[in-house]
């Protein structure tokens, strides 16, 4: 365990460098320039030469990439030249909304898709499986920014009920803050949900064909009991794996729903720095979410090998 | 006439008074009594670069810090020079030396009182590194206190835009505590202190800008005067808010979250107007459409006034504003370089405007050494107004025998290509407001491929050396009569641009460049 925990640490080290390199790479070979982004439509030429040498940007593209190797060898991921503090505070700061809007879609998807799978799974071929199965194939079929623009219409401009953009820091209310994420953590949930049940669903049908339930039933098992003790335990394996992949996936993937609710998010900023060619703000939060990525997938390794036994980390 | 019992009446009034409460009411009738209090929720399309005003040209700048950051001078109802934070100012008989008074007893949000120290200190700043601020300090020989509350601007030669230069709200020349600007160096101000009604309190990327109403503000005596006058702070507290989604931003109003919201897609417009959830508002004048002309490479662009004149002749220019703005509204074909809403707005020149006239271009080409060169014609998908318009110049131009080169960059790769008259010969781009017509863009001369015509250059000094409004007139008029002879661009027409407001917003003025001052929150 141990050295597995070593091995996958220390093989963490070139992934990071060829991330930085990349995404360095990158950058610096797509045209546009962070000076002319910065000032604006109508500035001249000569301001943007004068804002370039200030920047540093003048300077041929590898003396750029040593220096940016150095520094975040040093810890130093650089500053944000538009929002002028260091990359590390600018992500710190965006990251609660990020992070809570994750769980709380993740939550509501968890909710939604597994009672969902299972109930399909028990009755295959009912209306409820077939009603819970067209909600499956529309939660991936429906554009999540088109679901969330169609979410605001009805709640926040019809009814009224709920925000229809921005978000409430915490520290102003949990209740204010939960209401503010409630519309995005639908739109994020309902594409979720939909994977869910179809991952809990069809593994839920594999196992109740499993000759162990089989003899659970013929030993007078209730059905109740052989769902939920003998079935649903070893069926969740699967979902329990992609809840956990879909946690590590949205820490990149929640743009376009920040983007539809204005959420100050991290992705928000990743997409506004490429915009303004901020390339410190893009090559940090690129390595902050890689590190994340990697992390999380090592922790999903370990549970998955204290849920299942026969995972051994050889 | 008819008989109305004084019951009737007092019913009919009292039913009126309630109508005109309902929130349906339209507000334009509602006509509330100003009052105090609220927090108004402003979008933004982006965060701004920075709050200095000297700092950068992009408006964003403005939207927000000119709450809190006042210039000398500003600008009135039509446009023309009013002062601000000056008390007036007399110019010497030679035309080369200002004197400026200051207004007294007017407060920085520090407590300090703004003395001529503060206004040198700013101005000297502002004319050191704002473009603008360049452009006319080429001409001041010296800006110096003459005593607590005098300033004195002496120039080399008489100037008739030296007043537009200090009341151009684009880099506004604000003034700043002294120590403010020193503590900045050369680099932009770091402490957001001015004088305006609003004094800063907070910035957080992405989430907001607040700023608060300063209670010890100087207001003007008298009515306000579009961006000056009398300012009145009524909100609490002002949220500037970015929103880059166009969509969440008219949602975000349409349900009350945000009360104002600017730079909305034309297409917008009608179903706004027929919901009438909120008020969508069309700004005029806000730019022009133009096709810069490279005047210095070595394409026949550049080197046959010929090619040019049978480029302009064959230019329809109501389908290329169509393509680019898609609704009537929002578009006006006009030839003047300076808007129909300014003092300085003529068409001279106007028989070489809009020709539509492919006979005349084909002719003027087949005249021309124009050998079936390809033009480069660099536009942004950025702005798609600049991509669509480009592609309908391309067509039109195509049928009289140019062969276009249509290159599709994102802008920040537009603005470092256009420094290099060898490598492109159009750009699409758009022309902004200006108050004096010595600060157009199109007859600045030095960046790459600009419009460098000894003539122009000649006219253009002469407007400038002007102090004379009626002779300056005469001189721009030939001035423009004389663009659309040589082709300096190719001038397709107006733009608008629409903003939106929520109902409770009442006392909002819709001028180019959108302020908060003397607005408050209906109940």
């Amino acid at each position: 365990m141990v050295g597995f925990l070593i091995r996958r640490i220390l093989s963490v080290i070139p992934t990071m460098f060829i991330v930085v390199t990349v995404v360095f790479l990158l950058l610096h070979l797509i045209p546009g320039d962070p000076a002319a982004a910065m000032l604006g439509i109508q500035a001249s030429a000569e301001q943007i030469a004068e804002l370039r040498a200030q920047l540093g940007l003048d300077e041929p593209i590898y003396v750029q990439y040593v220096k940016y190797i150095i520094r975040v060898l040093h810890g130093d991921l650089g500053d944000s030249i538009f929002l002028k503090r260091s990359v590390v505070l600018a992500f710190m700061e965006r990251v609660e909304p990020t992070i809570l809007l994750i769980t709380l879609g993740l939550v509501l998807a968890v909710l939604i898709g597994i009672p969902s799978g299972i109930l399909s799974a028990v009755r295959p071929d009912s209306i409820l499986d077939k009603s819970s199965m067209l909600f499956a194939l529309l939660g991936v079929s429906i554009p999540t920014f088109w679901l969330g623009l169609n979410l605001i219409q009805a709640f926040s401009i019809q009814l009224d009920w709920l925000p229809a953009s921005g978000y409430a820091p915490l520290s102003e209310g949990v209740l204010k803050s939960l209401r503010s994420l409630t519309l995005p953590a639908i739109s994020l949930a309902f594409n979720q949900a939909a994977l869910f049940a179809r991952i809990c669903r069809s593994s839920m049908l594999e196992v109740m064909q499993q000759d162990y339930i089989r003899t659970a039933r013929s030993k007078g098992v209730s059905e109740k009991w052989v769902i939920l003790k003998h079935a649903l335990r070893n069926a969740l394996l699967p979902t329990v794996t992609a809840v956990g992949t879909a946690f590590a996936a949205l820490i990149g993937g929640t743009a376009i729903i920040e983007m539809v609710f204005n959420i100050p998010g991290a992705e928000r900023l990743i997409i506004s720095s490429i915009l303004r060619r901020d390339y410190a703000v893009i090559q940090g939060s690129v390595l902050i979410i890689a590190m994340a990525y990697v992390f999380i997938n090592l922790i999903i390794d370990i549970i998955y090998g204290i849920i299942d036994p026969r995972v051994t980390y050889e | 006439m008819s008989n109305i019992s004084r019951r009737k009446f007092l019913k009919y009034t009292a039913m009126a008074g309630a109508c005109a409460t309902l929130p349906g009411f339209p507000s334009i009738l509602r006509a509330e009594t100003p009052k105090s209090g609220g927090t108004l929720r402003v979008a933004l399309p982006d965060n701004p670069p920075t709050l200095d005003t000297h700092w950068v040209t992009t408006y964003l700048v403005i939207d927000a810090a000119w709450h809190y950051a006042e210039p000398l001078f500003t600008l009135g109802e039509k446009f023309e020079v009013i002062p601000m934070l000056a008390e007036g100012y007399k110019v010497s008989p030679d035309g080369k030396v200002y004197t400026i008074p200051l207004r007294r007893g007017v407060l920085f949000h520090n407590g300090k009182e703004m003395t001529s120290d503060d206004v040198v200190a700013s101005i000297v700043k502002w004319g050191g590194h704002a473009q603008t601020g360049k452009q006319i300090f080429s001409i001041v020989d010296a800006f110096e206190a003459k005593d607590k509350y005098t300033v004195k601007a002496r120039l080399k030669v008489p100037s008739g835009a030296f007043l537009s230069f200090l009341a151009l709200p684009r880099q506004m020349a604000s003034i700043y505590p002294k120590e403010v600007v020193e503590n900045a160096g050369k680099g932009e101000i770091k402490e957001y202190i001015g004088t305006g009604p609003f004094k800063f309190v907070e910035w957080k990327p992405d989430r907001h800008i607040k700023m608060v109403r300063f209670d010890k503000y100087s207001a003007l005596p008298g009515p306000a005067k579009g961006y000056g006058g009398k300012k009145v702070a009524y909100v609490d507290e002002i949220l500037f808010i970015p929103v880059p989604d166009v969509a969440t931003r008219i949602a975000s109003v349409e349900s009350g979250d945000l009360d104002l919201g600017d730079w909305i897609p034309p297409d917008a417009y009608d179903r706004l107007k027929r919901e009438g959830r909120i008020e969508p508002l069309i700004v005029k004048p806000k730019e022009y459409l133009k096709a810069v002309l490279n005047h210095a490479g070595d394409g026949p662009i550049s080197k046959d006034r010929k090619v040019r004149q049978a480029l302009q002749a064959v230019i329809d220019c109501e389908p290329v504003m169509l393509a680019a703005f898609s609704n009537k509204n929002f578009i006006r074909l006009d030839p003047g370089l300076m808007f129909k809403e300014q003092a300085w707005w003529t068409d001279a020149g106007a028989e070489n405007y809009n020709q539509k006239n492919p006979e005349k271009a084909r002719k003027l080409l087949k005249e021309s050494g124009y050998k079936g060169e390809p033009i480069r014609l660099m536009c942004s998908q950025s702005f798609m107004w600049m991509y669509n318009s480009a592609l309908v110049i391309k067509q039109q131009a195509e049928q009289v025998g140019f062969k276009v080169d249509l290159q599709v960059y994102d802008w920040a790769t537009v603005v470092s290509r256009r420094a290099n008259p060898k490598i492109w010969d159009i750009y699409m781009t758009g022309e902004g407001f200006n108050p004096d017509p010595t600060q157009v863009e199109l007859l600045g001369c030095g960046v790459g491929g600009k419009w460098c015509d000894a003539k122009k250059n000649k006219l253009l000094e002469e407007l400038s050396l002007e102090t004379d409004f009626q002779k300056r007139y005469s001189i721009w008029e030939n001035l423009q009569r004389w663009h659309y002879e040589d082709v300096g661009v190719v001038k397709c027409g107006d733009f608008f641009s629409m903003r939106i407001m929520g109902k409770r917003v009442q006392g909002f003025k819709n001028l180019v460049q959108p302020f908060e001052w003397n607005v408050w929150l209906a109940s």
